[in-house]
């Protein structure tokens, strides 16, 4: 395997700001650290310990997947998503909570799911996956929380490392990881670990971004190899360059696992 | 303008295949066509004239945007969107499939809608409005259909045209306009025509199947506002022609502020 540190460290630098990588080996790929624990604002990407949680309570029966939440008239929170468009008093479901929330980074529907869930539950089950550096402490677009000084963290290595144990069965174990990964594997926002890969390769990730500051966290694979990738990037001037370059070190970590170029 | 055309070419030829794009002057921008009436495979950029014809019967009474409808598990189809992914039994208004059908390109809403509103109709519309070339010929996923031959189909200048007089509140009536613009800002697909603009400023409707990749909307800053559709198809590799379009986009907007700096 060439080493991919001076390219990743170059494309770093020319962003500017803060830049992080974790790549981690689940099948012929390998680990990479690029400033790996630095803890950012997470954006959407905080929605993969959601839907974790999410699955994790289904295990212990709190909730089914058809249990009914009413979409209340009167929240619309702004930001990505659908549900703030839809007609007040749709009924949905628990799953459909999660779909949206993944599919769409609905901020509504998790916001009903932060509220089910509860934010220290799902800090707790991330600290008890080791990582420090994985926070949830408030809803999103919470003005109040914002005021109070409260955010929601990631780390790039816990994220990767998440999403390697959702791929193993290790996060919420058995069914519910694979319901967790079908769900992320339904991502409609692709784009930017997915757009310079070639046909071939499989995405099932989900982005974040807010401000001066843009992530992509998931797994990727083909027939032949599999790894688990985020990135995040904080601090830039330029919202398109943020994009190219998690778009470019994404390319950089494929082309290197796959033996291509 | 010279150098407009000059960047539009180098980045055409990039991608290789059929690169159409056209730009329609709604404020203080300008009109701009390269290859612009060249007929390309719609992908979801169809959903536009799905839309326009949606509102028209509305407009007109013949149906109303809060009519629920639920969604069923069959009907569903897969590609882009989430409603084939939500539950069974969901209550869902036109304006609700309207939505969905613009801002996540749902596939599912689309066809609901085309049996809703009539497949001949959103083709007579578009022909009394004189767009021959926005044709709605199959449903989305029939591929049966697109084997056949049969498969829908747009042209940049007649798209970009519809949309400006859109934006203008002259294609339905403002109302009905005001409406469609406000369904296109709340776009999640904003990667292509938006990747390298600034934030907000565009409505927009992607579309992307097979080699096809396209995407059409307004832009609008304090300064100006313009209709645009770039479409393509057959070109050499789509992740690089989408970066190329998004290049395409700023070019476009960076004329149009060029002009209003003086």
């Amino acid at each position: 395997m060439r080493d991919i540190l001076p390219e990743v460290d170059r494309m770093a630098k020319e962003l500017g700001g803060t830049v992080s990588v974790a790549v981690r080996d689940i099948k012929n790929a390998f680990d990479f650290n690029y400033h790996e624990n630095e803890r950012v604002w997470s954006a959407s990407t905080i929605k993969i310990p959601v839907l974790v949680e999410a699955v994790k309570r289904l295990g212990e029966g709190a909730v089914s997947l058809d249990t009914e939440f009413m979409l209340d008239d009167s929240d619309r929170t702004p930001g990505s998503g659908v549900l703030r468009f839809m007609h007040g008093g749709m009924p949905l479901t628990y799953q459909d909570l999660m779909v949206l929330m993944i599919l769409t980074s609905d901020n509504l529907a998790t916001n009903m799911l932060i509220e089910f869930l509860g934010p220290d539950k799902i800090t707790a089950t991330m600290r008890g996956f080791g990582y420090a550096g994985t926070e949830v402490q408030r809803k999103l677009f919470d003005y109040d929380g914002m005021a109070k000084g409260l955010d929601n963290w990631i780390a790039a290595a816990d994220i990767a490392d998440l999403c390697k144990r959702i791929y193993l069965k290790q996060a919420a174990g058995g069914e519910l990881d694979e319901l967790a990964l079908d769900i992320l594997g339904k991502q409609l926002d692709k784009e930017r670990l997915r757009v310079l890969l070639p046909e071939e390769a499989q995405v099932a990730n989900k982005p974040g971004e807010r401000d001066i500051t843009m992530h992509d966290g998931g797994l990727i694979w083909t027939n032949d190899f599999c790894y688990s990738i985020c990135v995040t990037t904080h601090g830039w001037q330029s919202r398109s360059d943020a994009y190219m370059t998690i778009a470019g070190i994404s390319k950089i970590v494929y082309d290197a696992v796959s033996g291509g170029k | 303008m010279n150098d407009l055309r000059d960047g539009i070419e180098r980045l055409a030829q990039s991608c290789g295949g059929t690169v159409s794009v056209s730009v329609r002057d709604i404020s203080k921008a300008f009109d701009f066509s390269f290859n612009a009436d060249a007929p390309i495979v719609a992908a979801s950029t169809i959903k536009v004239p799905i839309m326009i014809e949606t509102l028209k019967q509305a407009r007109d009474g013949r149906i109303s945007l809060s009519t629920e409808y639920v969604l069923r598990k069959t009907g569903r189809v897969a590609g882009s969107g989430v409603i084939s992914q939500l539950s069974d039994g969901l209550l869902l208004t036109i304006r609700d499939l309207l939505t969905l059908m613009i801002i996540v390109s749902d596939n599912t809403a689309t066809n609901m809608l085309i049996d809703i509103v009539g497949m001949s109709s959103v083709n007579a519309t578009m022909q009394a409005m004189g767009y021959k070339g926005l044709t709605l010929r199959r449903k989305m996923y029939d591929w049966d259909a697109v084997a056949q031959g049969v498969d829908n189909r747009v042209v940049a200048a007649e798209m970009a045209d519809l949309l400006a007089r859109m934006a203008r509140g002259v294609l339905l009536g403002s109302e009905e306009d005001a409406l469609a613009l406000q369904i296109m800002r709340g776009q999640l697909y904003n990667h292509i025509l938006g990747l390298f603009l600034p934030e907000g400023v565009l409505a927009n409707k992607t579309g992307q199947v097979g080699t096809a990749l396209n995407d059409c909307g307004i832009v609008a800053t304090d300064q100006f506002s313009y209709a645009v559709a770039i479409f393509t198809q057959d070109t050499d590799c789509l992740g690089e022609t989408q970066i190329a379009v998004s290049r395409m986009s700023k070019l476009i907007c960076d004329a149009a502020a060029c002009k209003n700096c003086g």
